[in-house]
Formats: C-alpha cells, structure tokens, sequence
C-alpha cells in the first residue's frame, strides 16, 4: 500500500462520510418505518424533524459524492509519480484490477446521487410530504452501492504496489491493442465526429421544442438521450477530441488532457458534459414522479422547464469547448487533416 | 381569517406528565376583528395562540389561518406561512437587546432577500408610526419597557400582516401604558388587520375595540 497525503485524505473521507451515512441510514430507517403523514402525533412531529437533519446530510454528502471524482482524479496524478509506468492517471488506474471498476463506479454512483438530490429537491417544496418515504426508501438502494464505491476506492489505494510496473496510456488507449480503452480508441474518428456533431443539435432542438411545449413522452425521451449523449460525449472525448487537443493521433488518453500543459481544459469539458447530463435527466425523472400524485404536478412543471433551459446552455458550453481544440488545429494546420 | 375547528395540543401523550394545553377548541375570528383570549394562568391561552401563530402544530383539530389549512403543515411551510401573513408581539417581547431598534424590527424583513433600502422605508414608516423616529439607532437595553413594547408592535408589523397576535402584551406595562398600546392597536385594527390578544388584563378585554372574547379553562373554551 503507498500512503501519501491524497491516499490518506481520501481514507479520511471515506470513513467521514461512512459514518455520515450510517447515521442518516439509521433515522431513514426510522422514517420508512414508522413514518404516518395523517398523524399529528408528538412522533410523527419528531421524525419529521430528524428527515429535515438526515436528508440535509445526505444531500451534502452525496453532493460531495459527485465531487470527490475530481479528488480521486487528483489523487490518482499524484500516485503516477510513483508508480513504475504510469505517465499519467490512466496508468495509475491501470496499476491493479480495482482501478477503472472504481471510476466506472464512482461515475455510475454519481448519476444516481444526482437523482436522489432531484426527488429530494422535489420533495422540499411539496406541503404534503408526497415523497418523503420513497425517497428515504431509495436510499436503501443507494447504499449498496455506495458501501461498493467505498470498498473498491479502499482495495485499490490498499492494492498499491510500487513494485508493479503499470501500462501508460498510450498502451491503454493503443488502436491496435486490446481491451476496452483500445476498442474505444479505435472507433473510427470520422464517424464519432458526425455522430456527435449531430446529436448534439438533436438534444438541442428537443430542448427547445419542450421549453416551449409541454410533452410528457418528449420529456423521457429528452432525458433518455440525454444519456446517449452522455455516453457518445465520453466516446467522442476518447476517439477524436482528446487526439486534437494533444494534436496526436495515436493519443486517446481521456484524462490527460487535465493537466496543465492541456490548460485544464480537461476539467472544463467534464464539468460541462456532467452538468448538462445532470440536468438533462431532471425532465423525465420529473415527469415519472408526476405519476405519484400528490402536489407534485405543481411543483415540477417549472423545474422541467428550467432545468432544459440549464441543460441547453451547458451541452452548448461542452459542444463549443468539443470544437475550441478541432477549429484551433484547423487554423494552425490551414486545414489539414489529423487522421489522415 | 381564523378558524379552528376541534383543535388540540397534548404534551408528553401517553405518559405520567401528560398535559392537555389546548382541549378541543373550537372557535372562528373574522377578517378587522379583535378578539381576546381571556383567562388565568394556565389555562392555555398562549398554547392556543402559537397554534394559530403557526409556532406549533396541534395534537389533533383543524385549523385555518389565512386561507390555509395550516394544522398538518410541515414546520418549514408553516413559517413561511407565518412569515407572510402573522406579526406576534411576545409576553416578554423576545428583542434583541444588543440590537439598535432599527436592526430589531428590519429583523423579520431579512429572509425575505429584500433590498436594504426597501426595508429602511418600511422601518422608517412604522417608527413613524410608533412614535420611535428619535429612537431609531438606540440599542432596545437603553428604552423604557412602553418604548420596548413599541419596538415589538413594530416589529410584528414589519411584514405588513392580515393578523396580528399579541400575548399577554400588557403584562409588564402600567395602567397608562396599557390604555396607549390598546389605543395603537385598536388603530392597527382600523386597516382591516385582524387581532387576537391573549390577556386576563380586564383593561384589554374591556377595551370598547374588543369584537369577541374567549374565556379559557383548563385548555378549553367555556364561553364567547
């Protein structure tokens, strides 16, 4: 195991927010139990006094969730000082078998996080309390999952071995090479180029149409392809962006391109590109939590056409950083062709 | 403006010190109404007026205040509820001593994310009212208790609200200052705001501005 600052704030963290949360489990267990919104009970008082404390801990702590991806980024740079091969974050990933599954994970557990932020959000302006218990319920789904981001985030740094040589990047995202990240890289970038260029004016148009109209199936779909994007994003960022921002061809590494000598413009895309995705699934999560009933048709209405206004200015913040690299090596090349 | 309908508060249910503060009231106060609360210690008039403050919710009962069935509402609801709608002047007048006057009754304005400068008229214009322009940066520990009486009034007027709820607003002023404050609030009623006093002062419930009185007893209403 290599201990250093970052391996060991990111232990700290974990055990924080474990303990965080097992306390919050314990009063949501009480909510989803005992919870009754037609008594006026001195309990019934109480316990909706202890979700106002549990849900307020839980959405810190699932926000900071979303934003410890970027401290197990950093964190990872710092351990490709260290580890034997590794040029960069990919090869610090690549160094054991609990490296890319925890950043799988930990994207994964961040959509979910956001989505529970949205019902919680949701059921803050409700009077009548609609969600509180499915919400709380939904976080004993959430659990498994975090308890899993956890324990892989832990088996990885515990995993370290200095001793190991690890694969760089260039050897992950290889074309001709095997495994995921090669498979990815060899995508054809002219293809990846036309799919993303015009998903992106789809998503765009949807938009648009549906801050004007109201359209219960266009909201699942707007969020449906919302994800799609998200997915082609992350491709696209892989097959073509990433090779112009390096102005390299054989160089697909996705995170590279957040180091400085990138100009950071790595964590500009990404934060786009999860914005945008976050926002684009608050129409048709809206939209399946109208079904419930209640007051929530009240509520939602505003905060689906806000959230596609949201959504729309950021996938065009991500579209234009996408094409800032493309253009800038069009202009310095005179309109050459980097993978020909 | 007011209707509680069966309404109850019981402290600690269930158990050996259980306490029936409010025991199915029933009662109804019209809009630019003054009503009294009237009773000895103890009898519930400060339990029945949190609930119709929205301070506290009742234990069963239903209770309307301002057009919203406010008895099953969330605490964070019923305070914006309050917030817009109700003014309190507490029994003990709750201010900040070590706050000006001014910073005292602009309190309750904050939360609402309004401008300084709008909530510096609305302060100007109640001082005005209350007779307390001269008063505006003393902190509330150097005025007397009537000027502090008036800061509260202020205060609960701040917000522009359709009720007023005063408790036991002249238990710490003599027979003088007691006349003056019904003489403000029967001016307050004068704007169609609706008032209800939990007092057993009989200088307030005798006062010729009083529309309804309610006696209270053991947590109960035993006469209007």
């Amino acid at each position: 195991m290599i201990l250093n600052p970052w391996v060991i704030s990111m232990y700290v963290g974990i055990l924080g927010m474990a303990l965080l949360y097992s306390y919050a489990l314990t009063i949501s267990a009480q909510i989803v139990r005992y919870w009754d919104i037609n008594s006026m009970e001195e309990g019934q008082l109480i316990l909706e006094r202890k979700s106002y404390l549990s849900s307020t801990i839980i959405q810190y702590g699932l926000g900071i969730e979303i934003v410890s991806i970027v401290l197990f980024y950093m964190t990872l740079e710092s351990m490709a000082e260290v580890i034997p091969g590794a040029m960069c974050a990919t090869g610090a990933l690549k160094a054991n078998m609990y490296g890319f599954p925890a950043l799988f994970l930990k994207m994964a557990v961040a959509f979910v996080c956001a989505v529970w932020i949205i019902i919680h959000h949701v059921d803050t302006k409700l009077e009548d309390f609609h969600l509180t218990r499915f919400k709380y319920r939904c976080l004993f789904v959430l659990a498994p999952l975090l308890l899993c981001d956890f324990a892989l985030q832990f088996l990885y740094f515990l995993n370290l071995d200095p001793n190991v040589i690890t694969s760089c990047c260039g050897v992950v995202f290889e074309i001709e090479g095997e495994g995921f990240g090669s498979s990815v890289a060899s995508l054809p970038p002219e293809t990846m180029m036309l799919t993303f260029f015009i998903s992106i004016p789809i998503l765009l148009s949807m938009g648009y149409f549906l801050s004007t109209k109201k359209s219960p199936i266009g909201y699942y779909l707007y969020s449906l392809f919302g994800l799609i994007l998200f997915v082609i994003s992350i491709l696209g960022i892989i097959s073509f962006v990433a090779p112009y921002i390096y102005e390299m061809p054989t160089l697909h590494c996705p995170l590279n391109i957040m180091r400085r000598e990138y100009h950071y413009i790595g964590y500009l895309l990404y934060a786009f590109l999860f914005i945008a995705s976050f926002f684009s699934l608050v129409p048709g999560l809206s939209e399946f939590l109208k079904r419930k009933g209640g007051q929530i048709q009240n509520v939602v209405d505003d905060m689906q056409r806000k959230s596609i206004k949201i959504s729309i200015v950021f996938w065009v913040l991500f579209f234009a950083t996408s094409l800032l690299p493309i253009v800038l090596f069009e202009i310095r090349s005179e309109g050459g062709n980097l993978f020909s | 403006m007011i209707r509680v309908v069966k309404a109850s508060k019981t402290y600690n249910k269930g158990k050996p010190n259980q306490v029936d503060a409010v025991n199915e009231v029933t009662l109804h106060v019209a809009r630019g109404e003054m009503a009294v609360i009237h009773g000895a210690s103890g009898s519930g008039k400060t339990s029945l007026l949190t609930l119709i403050g929205c301070i506290s919710r009742p234990t069963s009962g239903e209770i309307h205040v301002a057009g919203k069935t406010i008895s099953r509402l969330p605490e964070k609801f019923m305070t914006m509820h309050r917030r817009e709608h109700i003014g309190i002047i507490f029994q003990q007048f709750n201010l900040i001593l070590d706050l000006s006057v001014e910073q005292n009754v602009g309190l309750p304005l904050f939360p609402l994310n309004m401008s300084k400068t709008l909530i510096s008229e609305r302060v100007d214009h109640l001082l005005a009212k209350m007779s307390l322009s001269k008063r505006r940066d003393f902190l509330v520990k150097q005025l007397s208790g009537g000027e502090q009486q008036r800061v509260a009034i202020a205060r609960a007027l701040i917000n522009n609200p359709e009720i007023l709820l005063a408790d036991e607003p002249t238990a710490h002023l003599d027979t003088a200052l007691t006349k003056e404050l019904m003489e403000t609030l029967a001016a307050i009623k004068k704007d169609a705001r609706t008032i209800v006093i939990a007092s057993h002062d009989p200088l307030v419930y005798n006062h010729p501005f009083v529309d309804r009185i309610f006696e209270m007893k053991d947590g109960k209403v035993v006469e209007e």
